[in-house]
């Protein structure tokens, strides 16, 4: 089988733009098989047999809802081709239909509140990781004197504080851009119904 | 019932609660609904899964008791579904009433 690798980066707020390319790809005869977020690989095919979509379990679910819930999907034709973290890439054949209606506005603003919901929680992990790292610094400090254990430990600090800063500053603008995402569809919904 | 009055149904619940007159697994509904609308309202997956799980809580739908296939979960309309989509139908048929006299 003739297959082909993308180096590719989306973030958590760019899956409409992956999902995209993926139909793109599909459409010129490469059908996407997995990826471990950074590397794509594709395989040689019809162009245009199959659509892909994007999608995400929702955060309430169990672990047994979320098997039950995508086996209800292969069960509607659709195939789970490849996992990534919380991310599920869903295709099926094009013959069968799309995979909704077009512009379906409601189906947009549950999977961005889905992906804001997974963001906010990612947020919320590293503040927690951070705090810890900082609570068990404290205590070691407690413990140890001396000049090489202070600098030990403000080197620690500065590492997981630069660590963390640079993960806020990646993460906090990906949940505004949902947010307004998520704003622009609930307007969109009040008119739509 | 007088706590269903003055619901409105989505559009995506009224077809699913109307299909469903007859015993349905997920993807019949689906096809089902597609073929009413003409291709016009197509469901998709995930949405028919969440439904399916609130009109079972509800009420409105039960699952039936399977008969040929056992590997797909079949669903049918309860009493209560049906009162649910009468009130609906009347509710439509006062938009439309009230749109024909105006325009």
């Amino acid at each position: 089988m003739e297959t082909k690798r993308y180096f590719r980066f989306f973030t958590i707020a760019d899956y409409e733009r992956e999902q995209k390319w993926l139909n793109a790809m599909s459409r010129s005869g490469w059908n996407f098989v997995r990826t471990n977020g950074f590397i794509y690989t594709f395989e040689k095919g019809t162009p245009g047999e199959y659509i892909y979509k994007i999608d995400l379990p929702n955060d309430s679910m169990t672990d047994v809802e979320v098997d039950a819930y995508y086996k209800f999907m292969e069960e509607c034709g659709i195939e789970v081709v490849s996992s990534f973290k919380f991310w599920r890439y869903l295709r099926k054949k094009s013959a069968d239909g799309p995979f909704d209606t077009a512009n379906n506005t409601m189906g947009q603003l549950l999977m961005v509140n889905k992906a804001y919901g997974m963001a906010t929680k990612m947020l919320c992990i590293m503040i927690a990781i951070f705090a810890i790292i900082i609570m068990a610094l404290n205590i070691a400090i407690s413990f140890v004197n001396g000049i090489a254990a202070e600098f030990m430990s403000g080197m620690v600090y500065g590492i997981a504080s630069s660590a963390f800063l640079a993960m806020a500053l990646i993460m906090v603008p990906i949940i505004q851009r949902l947010r307004s995402r998520m704003n622009e569809l609930i307007d969109e919904i009040q008119i739509k119904g | 019932m007088g706590e269903n009055t003055g619901i409105v149904l989505t559009e995506a619940v009224y077809y699913i609660l109307l299909s469903l007159t007859k015993p349905l697994h997920g993807y019949g509904i689906m096809q089902k609904i597609e073929e009413m609308t003409d291709g016009r309202l197509i469901v998709s997956a995930g949405t028919l899964y969440g439904a399916i799980n609130t009109l079972l809580e509800r009420g409105w739908i039960v699952q039936h008791a399977t008969a040929e296939d056992s590997r797909r979960k079949e669903y049918v309309i309860t009493a209560e579904g049906r009162t649910v989509v009468v009130k609906e139908l009347e509710r439509l048929r006062e938009l439309v009433a009230n749109g024909e006299a105006i325009l």
